[in-house]
């Protein structure tokens, strides 16, 4: 009970505060912003979180991070345009129920039910996390080496529904982590006679690049006026009555738990739980006709992938989804490594962690259910001036990390090569989680070789990684079956949404 | 698809030129325990593997063209459940927009790729502020496309270069680049 009020003690006073109530605010920004993502907001916040103490600075891109998933639906709804591709379900009943006046329901219900799942995810995690960190304390470096690998195939396997694409989009990314000192015994490697690779390809501008730069490109070279339409009325959030919250808590229920366990597996994210949430829905109201339901059920899973995708990356240091990579990118930067030992030794930052979570949600609830006109009007500012000053700001961050000029090189080098990936239909998280699961990855493999005298035995000893080998071989199996059904159906949206 | 033939053996290339930049590499110090190599090779052996199928793939079926996006389908209410409500107003037609399926203009998008490689050029030869000023103007000159005059893109092109200095600078004493030349 102690941990839990010192929790919200360390949480609730004015700096943090504020400090949440901006995170929300450029989340719910930049996920209503068609074009605009919340990961491309929580890296662009991450160099103006050096200076803080760590959980004011991860607290601040946690705001960004739920804002982000909670902001997306006001454009979904709205204009027909998904603000963040987790929201891309929401527009399929929320915007035909706003072309027929009940815009002001629907925003209501997305954020009363995105909020809910949000919540209840945190609770998921709060619950879970300690016993996954508990048991993975018995992970040696070859049970480490077959999580990691499990994380990182699935993470290509699914990303974008075509395992092929996305395991070699991922080992481009393994590649690009082999530059520099050798993680076991230091030797300077594939530097290319550039002094400045010594020390490794810099994850956060890499991200930047990975992240921002493609979206830049590109939203500069279309004509901005398809990304915008006007809104005609006046809109106001109208939370759903009770007799509907009532008609819809099952579904809710249903769909958070969707979102939570979805979100806990590596590479899967908002988008897929959201469209299953959907499903739910459709299948309870048994009707075509849009409804709050097709809003509620997306809405409530996507945010509970927030608390499930967490739960990895706390406790194992597998990223669930991109913005989770760079979260713990983030944490990694201030010192903290995430797995089992960050719940022993940094047991204080945890709780406050949790406790930022409950109150970042309640901010969101009443920051965009009371400013929606303020995000309305946001919607209609230029997507010109929005995009240049991005690319301003995404030079700023590459530099600051190391004050190095090297680094806005990289983010350059790794924009293009994003944008590459983007023009030939390749998945661009895989390359950045491998970015971040490759160092762990090379360096437990060796060390278990280390271990074992060079004896490739000692992956298949533990069943520990057994399961793991397992559940990789069954995650990729099921992708590649669905990927060949969908390419013989001729699917052009299935691989998308998978 | 010709797109995956060509993404494949690029990235074949790629392989090919980590593997030639793998000799001046010591072997391993330790006996019997792999050495600074051992984990390249591995992932170059498995990203040659998966390009080669990729390869393979992409002669499977050469008739195959792309298809257009498919929209998301969009559903009306019946008449029965209209209200009065809030919204955005029965006038405003059309449906979903995916962003990821809008296609940029050819121009616009060299401009923006020169854009940001001249700007990161700039940044290292004559510092932040000298190469933001003109990278702010001709981001905003290749957005607008040609629907602003040039003219009346230098007033917001001066309040974002000065909104990022009283941030960055003034407030944050953020350390930007110098550039090599002054």
């Amino acid at each position: 009970m102690s941990l839990v009020l010192g929790a919200f003690a360390q949480v609730l006073n004015i700096k943090m505060v504020l400090i949440m109530i901006l995170g929300s605010f450029v989340g719910i920004v930049f996920g209503a912003i068609p074009g605009l993502t919340y990961s491309m907001g929580i890296i662009l916040l991450l160099p103006l979180t050096f200076h803080l103490p760590p959980l004011m600075a991860v607290t601040l891109l946690l705001g960004v991070y739920i804002g982000g998933m909670t902001g997306g639906s006001v454009s979904s709804i709205l204009l027909g345009i998904p603000g963040t591709p987790s929201a891309a379900a929401t527009c399929l009943d929320g915007f035909p129920l706003s072309k027929r006046g009940m815009a002001g329901k629907a925003l209501g219900t997305a954020l009363v039910s995105s909020i809910f799942g949000g919540l209840l995810s945190v609770v998921t995690l709060m619950v879970v996390a300690p016993i996954v960190a508990k048991f993975a304390l018995k992970f040696g470096p070859a049970e480490i080496f077959s999580l990691v690998f499990f994380g990182f195939s699935t993470i290509c396997g699914i990303s974008m529904g075509n395992v092929l694409k996305g395991l070699i989009s991922g080992f481009i990314g393994l590649l690009f982590t082999t530059i520099g000192i050798d993680p076991v015994m230091g030797m300077s490697r594939y530097t290319f006679g550039i002094g400045q690779l010594i020390s490794g390809v810099d994850l956060l501008a890499f991200m930047i690049g990975m992240f921002a730069i493609p979206q830049v490109i590109k939203i500069l070279s279309i004509d901005e006026s398809l990304l915008t339409r006007k809104i005609s009325a006046r809109v106001s959030t109208q939370y759903p009555s009770l007799a509907e919250l009532k008609r819809m808590f099952g579904l809710m229920v249903k769909c958070a738990f969707i979102g939570i366990g979805i979100g806990a597996i590596p590479g899967t994210g908002g988008p897929i739980a959201a469209f299953l949430g959907y499903d739910q829905a459709k299948r309870k109201t048994r009707r075509s006709e849009p409804a709050l339901e097709g809003v509620a059920g997306p809405e409530t899973a996507n945010n509970g992938v927030t608390g499930g995708a967490l739960i990895p990356m706390l406790t194992l240091g597998i990223p669930g989804d991109p913005a989770t990579a760079i979260l713990l990118g983030a944490l990694l930067i201030h010192g903290l490594k995430p797995g089992p030992m960050l719940f022993t030794q940094h047991a204080d930052f945890i709780y406050g962690m949790y406790a930022a979570l409950i109150v970042i949600h309640l901010i969101v609830l009443v920051m965009q259910g009371f400013g929606i006109q303020l995000f309305v009007k946001v919607l209609n500012f230029r997507k010109s001036y929005l995009y240049t000053t991005i690319l301003v700001l995404c030079t700023i961050g590459a530099f600051a990390v190391n004050n190095n000029e090297f680094d806005i090189y990289v983010m350059v080098f790794a924009g293009f090569l994003g944008y590459l990936l983007m023009k030939f239909g390749y998945p661009v998280a895989p390359t950045v989680l491998a970015l971040v699961l490759g160092p762990p990855m090379e360096e437990n493999f060796r060390r278990a070789l280390i271990l074992s005298q060079g004896d490739f035995g000692i992956f298949l000893k533990s069943p520990i990684s057994w399961f793991f080998y397992l559940a990789t071989i069954f995650v990729l199996a099921g992708q590649a079956r669905r990927s060949f059904l969908a390419a013989r159906g001729g699917s052009a949206t299935a691989g998308k949404r998978a | 698809m010709k797109k995956d033939r060509y993404f494949s053996v690029l990235v074949l290339g790629l392989c090919a030129f980590w593997l030639v930049s793998s000799r001046s590499i010591p072997p391993a110090t330790m006996p019997g325990a792999p050495g600074p190599k051992f984990f390249p090779y591995l992932v170059m052996g498995c990203l040659a593997v998966f390009a080669l199928l990729q390869f393979a793939l992409s002669f499977r079926n050469p008739k195959e063209t792309v298809s257009p996006p498919t929209p998301i389908p969009i559903r009306t209410l019946p008449a029965s459940e209209k209200t009065e409500g809030e919204g955005i107003g029965e006038d405003d037609e059309g449906g979903c927009v995916d962003p990821d399926d809008l296609v940029p203009d050819r121009r616009s998008l060299v401009a923006s790729f020169l854009l940001v490689l001249l700007y990161v050029v700039g940044i290292d030869l004559v510092g932040f502020y000298l190469a933001t000023i003109p990278a702010v103007f001709l981001g905003l000159f290749i957005a607008v496309k040609g629907k602003t005059p040039w003219y009346k893109l230098m007033l917001p092109t001066a309040l974002i270069t000065a909104a990022i200095y009283g941030v960055f600078t003034l407030a944050l004493r953020v350390n930007l680049p110098a550039g090599k030349l002054f």
